[in-house]
């Protein structure tokens, strides 16, 4: 009877019904094998839509205070693609059974030891994160199906050119084709540069030639900026040693001081008389100086030419030795931006002439990515159905002292065909230096679209008759492609706090060394590591239009392989 | 310790009755027969702070009711009070000295026709099937079988001027000097959120859990 008095209590507010459809027992046998590590989470058939209501969003002010700003969102949507804009009510999937979302808690896969070989495997899904912490992650829908593994299908697109499925985007060779064409051109560039300097130059090898840069830098550049340096040396002297400028200033008259800046020739320079007494002294402790500083500029002029002299010399036929005749051909400058580029191609171990790291093996391994899905689209395969999300945005500045609107910007963004899987966010905690606990977090963000249409011209557009209008003012992007990674492990974790002067900061630590007894650190090794396994960032769009006019394309944007080591993010209250 | 333990228990406040003119108590051995292990239909309406709350005051010198002094915070304008909603705070960091706070949370929604029941699923997509080791992948139904927990969304949420202020503060609770006076209470409000008006929001929940 108890129980009962509990439930009416807790019902007055609530008005309930049985419902009697698809009611069927939960299995005991079935739920006890579950441990309960997790939850799997899907939504089906999803539909959200503020249709009319307003989401305000207030309290942001201009800088001087002077104007407030309101931004309204409405039509604020999520549904599944093919809506038209949020108008057609269509059911969109958000994960599903076998590839559901999940909120689980978690072991660390063990953190590298870089003093030891230590059985770390960064390939393990939960890599760099202590496995003495239980995590907590909240994962979106995963593949291994290229064609639904959204990075992947995100390079196909890109390659491709065009929106798979959108008309006139139906031959799937054209995304191998492309990466073919640009693997081409980048092995072709590393045969000009091989020709270029073993050939034409006669270098015995790349490394070689890295040396021969070494080695200039060492001797010839070191040289001419040794005079470089000791000339330094006499221009501040000639400034602030004795009787020089700053010394000469102070003992001018205060009447000269009130009309002559520190640096500057007093009047008297000027007169048919000249200086006399204090004044001449510093009249001459500035000639001097801008004497000695000319001759700085001339040093300095000469390291440059250096840079650009091809007729010095270093080793180039590999004995050793460098013979008074060996000169170098190309010129220092050149020489270090072509190995810059190389190493960009082929790696940084110039020793290895396979070229097998670097950008060209990056480009091979993302071809045989592509190369899976265009099979399998040859195959008749096809990819399930995205979201369809969008929002219009009021921004209203009004005046904060008569509340009267200033002005209105609109922002209207239509995303279609938005994909998010293979994303997670996880959060533990770890004591830091004091010993006390911290909120550590690693955050990687797949996001892809197949369109992203930013309108900003609002209300009069939406009239009928205006949809030329609304699309001139539309900013479209195509096969936009948003993978960012946030942190390594708690080689590099992500931290959020807050200041006690009430502002938020969001710190993207560089990664963490330790210094030994002896002086040396592992930094060499903890770099190695950050840079052979930390994620990267990528930002793709395959296509950018303002408007309607051809004229107006703004091609494609690619920011590739992107990796903060030191990120710091705060608020100021203005 | 299994799920259907826990939801009975859940859902044994809900399983009311289809609304009748008079409430009669159930006897327990009634109540016996009553597994909880169905489904139930729920429409609800929860209102925060609609009116105020019990520790801040929009206009000087009014009493809680214990005949305490209310901690005079305005959270309208000068010319038309409004009293604050409820204040959430949190510090991410023990060493941390600012904390992440919701203020102002007020108003109300309500719901019409959350469904929550079980049931077995007996196939699903596979979009991961593969028969040659990982070339080729064809998205197939394969079995399922499974016990999920489903919970249909009830189609349309009406808010009712909910609001909110995210802001960050240097200290959780408000006014109060974090170091006993040395240091003066501050807070940055960063953005508010107000939200009216009725929304769609349609579809189906599906909850298991993982190992």
């Amino acid at each position: 009877m108890k129980r009962m008095n509990l439930s009416l209590t807790a019902v007055t507010a609530l008005t309930c019904h049985l419902s009697y459809a698809d009611l069927v027992a939960l299995s005991d046998d079935a739920l006890s094998q579950e441990s309960g590590a997790g939850i799997a989470l899907a939504l089906e058939d999803f539909v959200f839509d503020v249709n009319d209501a307003v989401v305000k969003v207030t309290g942001i002010e201009s800088s001087d205070t002077s104007q407030n700003l309101e931004i309204a969102a409405t039509d604020f949507y999520i549904m599944g693609e093919g809506s038209e804009n949020g108008t057609v009510k269509t059911p969109g999937q958000i994960g599903n059974l076998n590839h559901p979302w999940l909120v689980q808690s978690v072991r660390g896969d063990g953190v590298p030891d870089y003093l030891e070989n230590s059985s770390y495997d960064p390939s393990l899904p939960y890599a760099a994160i202590g496995d003495d912490i239980a995590l907590l992650e909240v994962a979106t829908d995963s593949y291994k199906n290229p064609v639904e593994f959204t990075p992947t299908w995100g390079l196909f697109s890109v390659y491709q050119g065009c929106v798979w499925g959108q008309a006139g985007c139906d031959d799937e060779s054209v995304a191998v084709d492309n990466i073919n064409n640009v693997i081409e051109g980048l092995n072709g560039e590393v045969d000009a540069f091989e020709d270029k300097y073993l050939v034409d130059n006669g270098y015995a090898s790349i490394a070689v030639l890295e040396a021969s840069i070494e080695y200039n830098l060492n001797n010839q550049v070191a040289r001419e900026q040794e005079d470089v340096d000791r000339q330094e040396v006499v221009v501040d002297a000639a400034y602030n040693g004795p009787d020089g400028v700053a010394d000469t200033y102070g003992d001018l008259s205060q009447a000269t001081k009130n009309v002559t800046a520190e640096g500057e020739y007093p009047p008297c320079s000027d007169t048919l008389f000249g200086c006399f007494g204090a004044d001449a002294r510093y009249e001459d402790a500035l000639n001097d100086y801008y004497d000695e500083f000319t001759t700085l500029q001339e040093e300095k002029s000469h390291v440059a030419e250096v840079y650009t002299d091809s007729t010095i010399t270093a080793d180039v036929n590999g004995d050793g030795v460098v013979d008074d005749d060996e000169q170098v051909g190309v010129s220092l400058a050149v020489r270090l931006e072509d190995v810059d580029r190389y190493k960009t191609l082929c790696g940084v171990d110039v020793s290895d002439t396979s070229c097998s790291d670097g950008l060209i093996v990056t480009r091979e391994d993302q071809k045989g990515e592509i190369e899976k899905v265009s099979i399998a689209l040859g195959n008749g395969v096809s990819r399930r159905d995205g979201l369809d999300i969008g929002a219009k945005f009021t921004f209203t500045f009004r005046d904060a002292a008569s509340g009267n609107e200033e002005r209105t910007d609109y922002l209207d963004i239509d995303m279609k065909g938005v994909y998010l899987d293979g994303s997670h966010f996880r959060i533990w905690s770890r004591e830091d230096e004091n010993g006390d606990a911290e909120l550590n977090a690693n955050i990687s963000l797949n996001l892809y679209a197949k369109e992203i249409n930013i309108s900003t011209c609002g209300e009069a557009c939406e009239a009928p008759g205006m949809e030329q209008a609304m699309a001139d003012s539309t900013l479209f992007l195509d096969n936009f492609l948003l993978d960012l990674n946030l942190g390594y492990g708690e080689v590099q974790p992500l931290k959020l706090s807050a200041t006690s002067d009430g502002n938020f900061v969001l710190e993207l630590v560089a990664p963490q060394y330790e210094t030994f007894a002896d002086g040396s650190t592992n930094a060499q090794e903890v770099y190695e590591d950050f840079y052979a396994n930390a994620g990267k960032s990528n930002i793709f769009i395959g296509n950018i239009q303002l408007g309607t006019d051809p004229t107006k394309n703004l091609g494609s944007l690619s920011v590739d392989g992107l990796r903060a080591s030191y990120l710091k993010v705060t608020s100021h209250d203005l | 310790m299994t799920i259907t333990k826990h939801l009975s228990t859940l859902l044994l406040p809900f399983m009311a009755l289809p609304v009748m003119a008079e409430l009669k108590p159930i006897t327990d051995s009634d109540l016996t027969e009553i597994s909880g292990q169905g489904g139930v239909y729920l429409s609800g309406e929860i209102a925060i702070n609609k009116d105020g709350g019990p520790l801040w005051t929009a206009t000087p010198g009014e009493l809680d009711d214990f005949g305490n002094e209310k901690v005079y915070r305005n959270c309208g304008s000068d010319e038309s009070p409004e009293e604050c909603g409820l204040r959430f705070a949190v510090k991410l960091n023990s060493n941390s000295e600012g904390w992440y706070v919701l203020d102002d949370l007020s108003g109300g929604f309500s719901f019409e026709g959350l469904t929550l029941r079980t049931e077995n699923r007996a196939t699903a997509i596979d979009y991961d099937y593969t028969t040659d080791g990982g070339q080729t992948y064809t998205p197939t139904e394969v079995a399922f079988d499974k016990e999920i927990v489903v919970i249909g969304l009830p189609g349309t949420v009406g808010f009712n001027n909910f609001k909110f202020t995210y802001a960050v503060a240097n200290n959780g609770e408000w006014g109060e000097s974090p170091d006993g006076g040395v240091t003066p209470f501050n807070q940055t409000d960063l953005f508010g959120i107000k939200l009216d008006g009725d929304i769609t929001l349609d579809g189906n929940l599906l909850l298991y859990p993982v190992n």
